[in-house]
């Protein structure tokens, strides 16, 4: 029965989607053009500051274009997928919560669900496909589904992070700029995060998820890390998840009691 | 059955809103809730969904705590909140009604039965395919209390449920929820300024004010406080013809009201009517007699007014 419901929910919320497209066809085109300009500035950039000789320590041009690719994952993840989560405040600040509290689904997974972009995530695969192919680098398909799983994972504890700081909103805040601090994290995303001192880098894997956007996926991909030390930095991970999990329940029980909704 | 014990509620900012409300409300109740602006109608109904918390006491539906445990009650339950839709805007009619059925997990053959039923009363598939953003105000209402139906809650809170509907659309709406409270044996409980329409549809009455319960009775009380409160003779007349009579009858029944050519009387008793009657025909040309109750809204004006005075 589970399972019926979810599938029927899966089933309309696609037809939502591809029904919005439909009514906002220009918008869907302008989207898809600017990730398009997008992948290329990228490309170019590193083709430049491969031409000029700075490389990253270790890393040749091609296995940057795989980490370019699982970093092109990351944001087709987290564009398509978990970035509303940053304004998530505003249905608490504008009391439209109310409606969404009353109903049988979450409040959040309502949130999360509808606003999911299936034809922008499915386009982000195809990028990161072409990318791959591009990289002319032999990759173990395990080993990419499973990095594919890790920055899964690891956009999932940064949407954790997101509806923590919304939650200020439980105490009557407004918070646009906090958004954009959120969003500010996946510029953590840009280049590999080796270049970081190695106490950062400890943080980036045990307290907060950043090495997970694409590092560590690329490197696990590319055979640069031993077998010990990948288990040792996925544990990592599931530390990052427990404790934002944690947080997250912790914080909107909080700001539920706390909620005043709006007059009306 | 839904029991509210000891419920106060303080804002952030020191504001009482609640204070210490007791009552409950049995399975199968129609209730009204009535009070002025700002009298805490809403924070009462948002604390009896589980929407807020209250500062002090709790709500029970069926004896579990609505706050802590509203995830779990949720499919007993049908709210709609005044001017707060909780629609996808840019998606049809339709669609929206078919995101709720998937979402109370309704099957196909209790949707449709319910949409006819629903339609039968306020007309709701003429907008299936509409857009709901395109709607006006009162067919986004009339989607909304669709929506809340659709899973046939035993509990159903509706703020304001008719502002926007036309009076056809109202009188369907009423129609809708006494039926719908006969076959399910549903409570309901409808925030309203509509106190015409309360003895019609309501069969036990809350007055808030200041933030304290001031009325919690059946209407039936409420119907015969206003027998109590007597009926109003209206005469109008043409002219005068005796000046000192006319004097004296409005010295003798001071509970009256004269207007242009007009006079009205509060009276008691049969013998006082007819007295009136017999002593306005020998003192003015009378025109026009009128017997009327006294209406429900001016009963409801003054418990809310005298309660004013006395905050």
């Amino acid at each position: 029965m589970y399972f019926r419901k979810i599938k029927n929910l899966a089933k309309i919320i696609v037809r939502f989607r591809l029904s919005r497209y439909k009514s906002f066809k220009v918008d869907t085109i302008l989207n898809f053009t600017s990730n398009l300009l997008f992948l290329i500035g990228t490309i170019l950039f590193w083709y430049i500051i491969d031409d000029a000789g700075f490389i990253v320590d270790g890393w040749s041009y091609n296995e940057l274009l795989v980490f370019i690719a699982l970093s092109e994952m990351f944001y087709g993840f987290e564009q398509n997928i978990f970035s509303v989560a940053s304004v998530f405040w505003r249905v608490i600040y504008t009391g439209k919560l109310d409606t969404q509290l009353v109903r049988p689904m979450e409040p959040r997974r309502r949130f999360m669900l509808l606003n999911i972009d299936y034809i922008g995530l499915f386009i982000s695969f195809c990028k990161v496909a072409v990318i791959l192919i591009y990289a002319q680098i032999r990759l173990n398909f395990v080993k990419l589904i499973f990095s594919i799983c890790i920055i899964f994972l690891a956009n999932y504890v940064l949407m954790l992070i997101r509806f923590i700081i919304c939650y200020a909103s439980f105490w009557g805040n407004r918070l646009d700029s906090l958004t954009q601090i959120c969003d500010s994290f996946t510029k953590f995303n840009k280049y590999p995060l080796i270049i970081f001192p190695k106490f950062v880098r400890v943080i980036f894997q045990t307290i907060l998820p950043f090495y997970f956007f694409s590092t560590y996926p690329a490197q696990f991909l590319l055979g640069k890390m031993t077998v010990e030390n990948s288990f040792i930095l996925f544990l990592g991970l599931i530390l990052n998840i427990l404790i934002w999990k944690y947080i997250n329940n912790f914080m909107w029980k909080k700001g539920r009691a706390n909620y005043e909704s709006i007059s009306g | 059955m839904i029991k509210v014990e000891n419920v106060s509620k303080i804002y952030k900012n020191n504001i009482s809103v609640l204070n210490n409300i007791n009552f409950d409300i049995a399975d199968g109740e129609i209730v009204a809730l009535l009070g002025h602006n700002g009298s805490g109608k809403s924070t009462l109904l948002k604390c009896m969904t589980g929407v807020i918390k209250p500062t002090c006491g709790k709500v029970l539906i069926d004896d579990i705590d609505i706050f802590k445990y509203q995830r779990k009650m949720i499919k007993n339950m049908g709210v709609v909140f005044n001017q707060k839709p909780s629609f996808i805007v840019d998606l049809s009619v339709k669609d929206n009604l078919l995101f709720f059925k998937t979402i109370y997990d309704i099957d196909d053959e209790q949707y449709e039965d319910m949409i006819d039923t629903i339609d039968g009363y306020i007309d709701i598939r003429s907008l299936y395919d509409k857009q709901y953003r395109k709607l006006s105000f009162g067919e986004r209402v009339k989607c909304e209390i669709t929506s809340v139906m659709l899973h046939k809650p035993k509990y159903l809170f509706l703020d304001e449920p008719t502002i926007g509907l036309d009076y056809n659309a109202k009188e369907g709406l009423y129609a809708l929820l006494r039926d719908y409270n006969k076959k399910y044996n549903a409570s309901i409980i409808i925030i309203t300024h509509e106190v015409d329409y309360i003895q019609s549809v309501c069969n036990h009455a809350l007055i808030i004010s200041g933030g304290n319960i001031t009325y919690n009775n059946s209407c039936d009380i409420l119907n015969e406080q206003l027998h109590q409160q007597g009926k109003t003779l209206s005469i109008k007349y043409e002219y005068i013809k005796d000046n000192m009579k006319m004097k004296k009858l409005m010295e003798k029944y001071s509970e009256n009201k004269v207007n242009n050519q007009s006079i009205s009387f509060t009276i008691y008793s049969e013998d006082e009517k007819n007295n009136i009657l017999s002593s306005c025909i020998e003192c003015m040309s009378v025109l026009e007699i009128k017997l009327e109750n006294i209406n429900l809204r001016e009963v409801l004006e003054d418990v809310l007014q005298e309660n004013k005075k006395s905050c």
